[in-house]
């Protein structure tokens, strides 16, 4: 399987895509562009000296960067959803070949021709480099580095391409605004998750040159932390590209082969290992004492309060990311339910998120005891961290059941509206509590907790108000209850018209 | 071959295919009818695994399709009814994608490709981009791709819609050989008179149930036990024919006229070349004698209520 060259998918997309004609403009691509770089560059370096060839590798790889990652996704998010339109799919679907062999072949071979437009830009950036005084080493982790960012953006477009039953260039948009707001995740350098910065294929390759302090953007780009301990920011980028990827890779082995309505990408267990997944990388990267200057906002050394409210904030979007991707389908719903009434056990998904939650939750309180009397972490809040993990936890059952209820109507699109309507819901929530408690501050309080989960990202509430934080959790869970009692009432009402539709008559022949 | 162990699909509030039990012998042509929207499509589907069903489960060749999937696909070929091929290859490529992602043994693929176009007819195509082919090498080219890894099982749903005649004959000499091969073939269709005088059993798709299932014959025969015969003589034979005739009681629906006419006999064929014998016995100069055959199509009116869902 690891010799993809060899593999059927590949040498489809290769005797498709490397036609003679194709080859050559390739090859006379791979001159011209950089002859007409390297006039622009001597126009400014006026010889040929270390100054210039930097430069010019520099420009190289920049265009090979951005051209391969782009010509990939964009690729990859044609792949299988055209395919599936154009109904060729069905029978790459009824071959003997697995999952990962089609996934192996698709991940090289849907960009082939970038590729190869790739490795023969690279005969001159390569001379280029070295000329221009990089080592080898650093050039070849530079595009270790491209390479990486390529296949993430090719595994995540594939996965994207394969959930849906027809292209939508509007979601390959949203994958290249991705992109561009990974690489401004630059910025993040300074802040108190440092590796976050890795991200950012901009931040690592110029950590992969050495650019360091260099780079004219006044960050240390060199080095970022893990468990406070400094590591070049490169291998944090390599780190999160190649652990993403595996994730990726488990959620295209589940779906590439399956029917799009059958496509859950997580499993129960995939679903707690993720949220523990982005806990660990994030606690990990966590600094104390930031020491890079921000130009607007200077370097101030956070508390344990401050590195609670930032992972409950996050464990709540990394719930509702997990409620809605393990939404059942109402068919298998349906089929629980009648496994359920007749007593056949068989488990459902949801009661995985509160497991999510609580492994959240050990992960914060093992990154916050070790820290138990440092400055600012004196006494750690661990009783705010387990009641805002609590209020994020009803709060994402509460709209994962509303999502699950939508599933079982006759809406279109029913996740992608659901979603919708919770979002209208809290932005008409936000603005009735603003406009008829805006200068109370105690019934303002009073009311976002009932009605929202915005104390995650607050911490400055009075205690006088705490009440009504475990008021909204009750709110919530009876709401859920509804909830669950509507979706037994739609399980209960279509199990009654299919199967007194019209009695069974079958004939053996 | 197939065994389909109570089968049932359900979307939304509708049964697609409600609980089909069936089995399918090795060597079968079977005809699958029934109106559009019957469940034809969906029962194929889900036979070759590419739709997972609500209940039941689907075996072929002993395995079960949806639970070992990547080994089950070794025996199953399948054409769906309106599908696309990929244009930017050519022809022999295609075959040979496919041919590899079966894992056929490499050795035998370049000849197998080979015998597949010439046995298609493609061979002036050989080398050709599949965009510039007509329909009904379009169609011919699906079919090879389906049986390049000589399955035991061929499913076609609608193989023949859109094709002209002469495309649609030389579709069924196809299906033939392939049968020939050792390998059982269902096809789907709506038009009858594709399925005459080529499939050895049929079944009739009625809402998501299979309202009938079996051999022809034996449908026939459930269907109108009595056989329809006509038969013509010259001379003056009425009499003798009546008295033939009326004295059997297995024969009935009497309707002679002076050359000729029709009856219905409920008797075995033993019993019938008696009878042809005691007519020419007595003396009737029998010109012809032959059992009207129900067509695949008026069969299927009889047994159809014509019910989509």
């Amino acid at each position: 399987m690891l010799a993809f060259w060899r593999n059927p998918e590949f040498v489809r997309h290769a005797r498709a895509e490397l036609r003679p004609v194709r080859l050559a403009t390739a090859g006379a691509l791979a001159v011209i562009v950089p002859l007409l770089i390297g006039t622009a560059v001597y126009g400014n370096t006026r010889a040929y000296n270390q100054e210039f060839w930097s430069t010019l590798f520099k420009v190289l790889l920049g265009m090979q960067a951005t051209v391969l990652t782009l010509w990939a996704t964009l690729a990859g998010m044609q792949s299988v959803a055209s395919e599936r339109q154009q109904r060729t799919y069905d029978f790459v679907r009824t071959t003997s070949m697995s999952s990962a062999e089609l996934l192996v072949g698709r991940l090289f071979g849907v960009a082939v021709l970038g590729w190869v437009q790739l490795i023969l830009t690279m005969i001159i950036a390569i001379p280029a480099a070295l000329l221009g005084g990089f080592s080898f080493g650093r050039v070849v982790l530079v595009y270790m580095v491209l390479v990486s960012l390529v296949i993430l953006f090719t595994l995540a477009a594939l996965a994207v391409s394969a959930a849906m039953d027809k292209p939508n260039p509007g979601v390959g948009m949203l994958l290249l605004f991705l992109l561009w707001i990974l690489s401004s995740m630059i910025t993040l350098v300074g802040a108190s998750f440092p590796g976050i910065a890795a991200l950012s294929p901009i931040a690592a390759m110029q950590s992969a040159m050495g650019a360091g302090s260099q780079s004219g953007l006044g960050y240390e780009l060199e080095r970022a932390t893990i468990f406070s301990r400094a590591v070049p920011l490169v291998a944090c980028t390599l780190l999160l590209y190649w652990t993403l990827s595996a994730w990726l890779v488990a959620i295209l082995l589940r779906i590439l082969k399956s029917d799009v309505d059958d496509a859950r990408p997580f499993s129960r267990i995939m679903a707690v290992g993720f949220v523990v997944y982005v806990n660990a990388i994030m606690l990990a990267f966590y600094n104390p004492s930031p020491t890079t200057p921000w130009r607007w906002n200077p370097p101030r050394a956070t508390n344990a309060l401050d590195l609670v409210t930032v992972m409950v904030a996050l464990n709540l979007f990394l719930l509702y990311f997990v409620g809605v991707a393990t939404v059942e389908p109402a068919e298998r719903l349906r089929v629980w339910w009648r496994k359920h009434t007749a007593n056949v056990l068989q488990e459902m998904q949801w009661p995985w998120i509160t497991a999510a939650a609580v492994g959240a939750f050990v992960l914060l309180v093992a990154e916050l005891l070790p820290m138990r009397g440092t400055k600012g972490f004196e006494n750690p809040p661990l009783a705010t961290a387990a009641l805002n993990l609590a209020v994020a936890l009803a709060f994402a059952v509460r709209d994962t059941m509303f999502v699950q209820w939508c599933r079982l109507t006759r809406m279109k699109s029913a996740t992608a509206k659901a979603v919708a309507y919770l979002g209208l819901y809290y932005v008409s929530v936000g603005i009735v509590i603003a406009n008829v408690f805006g200068r109370q501050s105690e019934p303002l309080y009073v009311a976002v907790n009932l009605l929202t989960p915005y104390r995650l990202f607050y911490h400055g509430m009075d205690a006088s108000v705490l009440w009504s934080a475990y008021a909204g959790i009750a709110i919530q869970i009876v709401a859920a209850f509804l909830l669950w009692t509507a979706i037994r009432g739609r399980l209960e009402h279509q199990t009654r018209l299919i199967v007194e539709a019209r009695p069974v008559g079958t004939i053996s022949a | 071959m197939i065994e389909l162990v109570n089968l049932r699909k359900e979307y939304d509030e509708v049964v697609a295919v409600r609980d089909v039990s069936l089995k399918i012998a090795e060597g079968e042509i079977f005809g699958l009818i029934g109106p559009n929207g019957a469940g034809k499509t969906t029962l194929i589907r889900m036979t070759c695994g590419l739709l997972n069903p609500t209940w039941g489960t689907v075996r072929v060749n002993g395995i079960d399709v949806h639970a070992e999937p990547e080994r089950a696909q070794q025996y199953i070929g399948y054409l769906s009814d309106f599908f696309n091929l990929y244009d930017d290859l050519k022809v022999w490529e295609y075959l040979d994608y496919f041919a590899h992602a079966y894992k056929m043994n490499e050795a035998e693929i370049p000849a197998r490709i080979d015998a597949l176009i010439a046995e298609m007819g493609l061979e002036v195509k050989r080398d050709a981009m599949i965009r510039g082919l007509s329909r009904g090498m379009r169609q011919r080219l699906g079919i090879a791709r389906a049986i390049i890894h000589r399955p035991k099982l061929v499913l076609l749903d609608e193989p023949a819609s859109g094709l002209d005649p002469k495309a649609r004959f030389e579709l069924k000499e196809t299906l033939r050989k392939v049968r020939n091969g050792g390998a059982t073939v269902v096809v789907s269709s709506h038009i009858l008179p594709d399925l005459e005088d080529f499939c050895t059993s049929i079944g009739v798709m009625e809402r998501g149930d299979m309202v009938r299932s079996g051999t022809i014959q034996a449908i026939t025969l459930a269907e109108a036990p009595q056989r329809a015969i006509r038969v013509a003589w010259i001379g003056d034979g009425l009499a003798k024919m009546e008295s033939v005739l009326g004295a059997d009681a297995r024969v009935s629906s009497l309707a002679l006229e002076v050359r000729g006419g029709t009856f219905r006999f409920s008797g075995s064929d033993q019993a019938l070349a008696d009878l042809l014998q005691r007519a020419v016995t007595a003396g009737v100069a029998i010109t012809s004698f032959s059992e009207v055959k129900q067509t695949v199509e008026e069969l299927y009116m009889k047994i159809s209520h014509n019910q989509v869902m």
